[in-house]
């Protein structure tokens, strides 16, 4: 089969607990639904969850959504370490694509959606070193990233090698935002999964909305 | 929909014909209260029968002697591969054979089609180097590398270090393969058929997908390395037997050969014998039970029904058409596309076999088929070639539905122009001059075609609009020339079907995908036509294809045995038959399918 990985990345830091997490969980059912429920998404896409906050954890293992029921809940508590995030989904990544090309599949690159709605609570050489690596791994992944609330333009800028988003906290409450951002995601794996077909199979065109509602757009050129 | 509102009626006066007295089976065993078309059918079949049957007599008809409860009740048909041949295969035979037996991993040794080994490159060129079919190249390397396709987990993804996954690892000298002759002008010295060197320097473990080889090879199976390299193959198969069913694309998909029902006591439809012909649900009983008919007569046409899949689920999508383009939508062509284009022909040693089918996404999306395919024979009687065209609207160009229709039109008509020329250029293995024509004929198509598109005068008009890939085999219907020519641009391509193991293996795409690269396409994405020669034997099968067949065969395993069990039996299948396996469903694998079949040897 032809397989595109999707990792969602949600912080689940103490900071999330106000409605934060809550708003991930409530879209998730849509998320599943849209996905499994449409044939041209769903034997192609791939779909795993990392929560991270002072640790990082595999909530939901790469997984064909329509085989499973639902998708696990986030639960906030804890800091903000950016490098156990990047840690976890590189060793994630490289086992899941191996597997799945050591059961005869191919594979595309993997699309990373990352949230956070603050800045990392390790050191700056810390999440760097771990993003660099990750960056530079066998099966780096595009990563679009998202920050809400109180998260740093810089650093949602810095962790991205796709596409940046960041919260109009003038216009939009982060419940509100996590909302959209939910709701962007599904968009582009429904777009980017369907663009296979389009390119007969040899390749996929990562569609990512140009605006989502309630966020500004980040350009990845300014360095 | 008119199409389909006259078989309504047409069904609706047989059911009314029926009313009269019959037993109201009957029906579905197609023109039994016809008896004056029984007649008429079965008088053809003996005609083609008597020319086809094989000398000697197939042991599959003793096989298919017994009865075939099966056959007696349409209804009690089991889901799966049901033969729709008109000799019931045995059971056996259902299952492909390839499923169990065929180690489509090794390196198979037909030393036997003649190479030019310097596209091919050397023994332990990496994969890729064989597969660039480089838009840029002239002439370059074949895109067709003659190895065999190797099916291993590990090389299946387009991981961006897909080229380290790839290294030769079979022994070359143990081995060979088909090979093809390529286009000259990319390596002069290679450009004269080589034969003696042909074998090893196809002999590359890896094919172009990118599968390394890692399985070993059955010394069973291996080449022996003191035979004349390049001497003539003898391959094992025996050269396809076309059942009576599928004699022509007039017979495919009619009911029964006579004989076959004469073997099925519980069966056959006698239009003389109303009462037996009318129970379907008479029990399969005994051959000495069942009055012999008197009549040739027909089987009961037994259902395909929906298209297998291969895996543990099927695709998500539905098995069978949803949207389709409308009129109202303002593309006209793509509102006037059919969903399949199903062609044929059967000539002095050749069966041909051919679909283009709408693919699962764009059933399920509404587009139209954006693939194409034209068969059609150009050139003076005596010096007659078959033009094989199929091609691969790039689905993210607006019009490529318009431009893979048009493309495989437009060249056969200029291949015609020059059939005089291709021929000869074929005949004498005149792979340069071959190549010099092929590129004329694609440039003057493209010419035509893009002033037909509106360029020039369209303000609007974009080559990116068209684009398209294009594979064009031109078969010699004279079955003493053995050379086939292949011109090709961007993926998909040719594949050989040899003693049941694959063979070739151009166009892989998958591996491509980590790198984005786009497949070269007619009419501006191109460097050049790629041109090769392929010297066949009889028994092959040539299986030319766009991506949407080609990629599910090199990439699925399971795709790749199913359909060498199918097209590699040595048997020809009716024409409904080959599109219902052409339709074969492998999840993810949802693209536009085109694929042409050649039994060579098939004889009449």
């Amino acid at each position: 089969m032809q397989l595109l990985p999707f990792y969602l990345v949600c912080d689940e830091s103490g900071s999330m607990a106000a409605g934060g997490v809550d708003a991930i969980n409530g879209a998730l059912p849509d998320l599943h639904d849209e996905i499994s429920s449409n044939p041209a998404v769903a034997d192609k896409a791939r779909f795993a969850m990392i929560g991270f906050s002072t640790d990082a954890t595999l909530l939901q293992p790469l997984v064909d959504l329509s085989e499973i029921d639902s998708l696990p809940s986030l639960s906030a508590g804890g800091v903000t370490s950016f490098a156990a995030a990047f840690r976890l989904l590189k060793s994630t990544i490289q086992t899941d694509v191996d597997q799945l090309k050591a059961e005869g599949h191919s594979v595309f690159r993997p699309v990373v959606f990352f949230m956070s709605d603050g800045g990392p609570t390790d050191t700056d050489a810390d999440w760097r070193g771990a993003l660099k690596e990750l960056n530079e791994s066998r099966y780096a992944p595009k990563i679009i990233a998202f920050g809400i609330s109180t998260a740093d333009v810089a650093t949602i800028t810095e962790v991205a090698n796709f596409k940046a988003f960041i919260q109009e906290s003038d216009n939009i409450s982060p419940a509100a935002a996590l909302r959209e951002f939910a709701s962007s995601l599904t968009r582009s794996i429904v777009n980017s999964t369907t663009s296979i077909s389009a390119n007969g199979g040899e390749g996929f065109d990562l569609q990512v909305d140009d605006h989502v509602p309630g966020f500004t757009s980040l350009s990845l050129d300014k360095m | 929909m008119d199409h389909q509102s006259q078989s309504q009626g047409h069904d609706l006066g047989q059911g009314h014909e029926l009313g009269q007295g019959q037993n109201p089976h009957q029906y579905q065993r197609q023109r039994p209260d016809r008896p004056e078309a029984a007649d008429e059918l079965s008088t053809h079949y003996a005609d083609i029968t008597a020319v086809l049957r094989p000398e000697p007599p197939d042991p599959r008809r003793s096989l298919a002697a017994g009865p075939m409860p099966e056959a007696a009740a349409p209804s009690a048909s089991p889901p799966g591969p049901v033969g729709g041949d008109v000799v019931p295969r045995p059971p056996q035979s259902r299952v492909p054979a390839a499923l169990t037996v065929i180690p489509v991993v090794q390196a198979v040794p037909p030393a036997s089609l003649a190479a030019a080994p310097g596209a091919l490159g050397a023994p332990g060129a990496l994969p890729g180097a064989a597969q660039g079919a480089a838009p840029g190249a002239t002439t370059g390397p074949t895109g067709y590398p003659a190895t065999p396709l190797a099916h291993h987990p590990e090389g299946a993804g387009p991981a961006p270090d897909s080229a380290t996954l790839t290294g030769p690892s079979a022994d070359p000298a143990a081995m060979a393969a088909p090979s093809v002759a390529s286009a000259p002008t990319a390596a002069p010295p290679a450009s004269v058929p080589a034969v003696p060197t042909a074998a090893a320097a196809a002999a590359v473990s890896t094919d172009a997908t990118g599968f390394p080889a890692t399985a070993s090879p059955d010394p069973a199976d291996r080449a022996d390395p003191a035979a004349p390299a390049g001497a003539l193959p003898t391959p094992s198969a025996t050269p396809p037997a076309v059942p009576a069913s599928s004699a022509s694309p007039a017979t495919a998909g009619a009911p029964a050969a006579p004989e076959a029902a004469s073997v099925n006591p519980a069966g056959p439809v006698n239009p003389a014998d109303p009462v037996n012909a009318a129970d379907p649900a008479a029990p399969p009983g005994t051959p000495s039970a069942a009055p012999e008919p008197e009549l040739p007569a027909v089987v009961p046409e037994q259902v395909r029904g929906l298209p297998e899949h291969v895996g543990k689920r099927p695709p998500a999508y539905p098995p069978y058409p949803k949207a389709k383009p409308s009129l109202n939508d303002g593309d006209t062509f793509a509102a006037l596309t059919p969903e399949i284009v199903l062609d044929g022909l059967l000539t002095d040693g050749l069966a041909v076999r051919g679909v283009s089918v709408r693919g699962d996404s764009h059933r399920w999306d509404g587009s139209c088929r954006q693939d194409a395919m034209t068969i059609t024979r150009i050139g003076a009687p005596g010096k007659e070639l078959l033009v094989l065209a199929v091609a691969d609207g790039v689905g993210s160009s607006k019009r490529s539905h318009v431009a893979a229709h048009d493309a495989t039109r437009r060249v056969a008509g200029r291949l015609h122009q020059f059939a005089a020329d291709l021929h000869q250029a074929l005949a004498q293995e005149d792979l340069a001059t071959l190549n010099g024509l092929a590129n004329r004929v694609i440039a003057t198509s493209v010419e035509d075609l893009r002033r037909s598109w509106g360029a020039g005068s369209d303000p609007d008009y974009s080559d990116r609009d068209y684009a398209t890939t294009l594979h064009v085999l031109l078969v010699p219907s004279d079955p003493a020339l053995r050379q086939r020519a292949l011109i090709g641009v961007g993926d998909g391509g040719l594949l050989i079907l040899r003693d049941g193991r694959w063979y070739g293996g151009s166009g892989t795409g998958a591996d491509e995908a980590m790198v984005d690269t786009r497949t070269a396409a007619l009419p501006a994405s191109y460097g050049s036509a790629v041109t090769n020669i392929v010297t066949t034997a009889p028994g092959d099968v040539l299986v030319l294809g766009t991506d949407g067949i080609v990629n599910p065969i090199n990439q699925e395993r399971e795709v790749a045995e199913r359909l060498a069990g199918y097209w590699g039996s040595g048997e020809v299948p009716a024409l409904s038959d080959f599109l219902w396996q052409a339709q074969l469903r492998a999840r993810t694998y949802d693209d536009d399918r085109t694929v042409i079949c050649v039994w060579e040897g098939a004889t009449r």
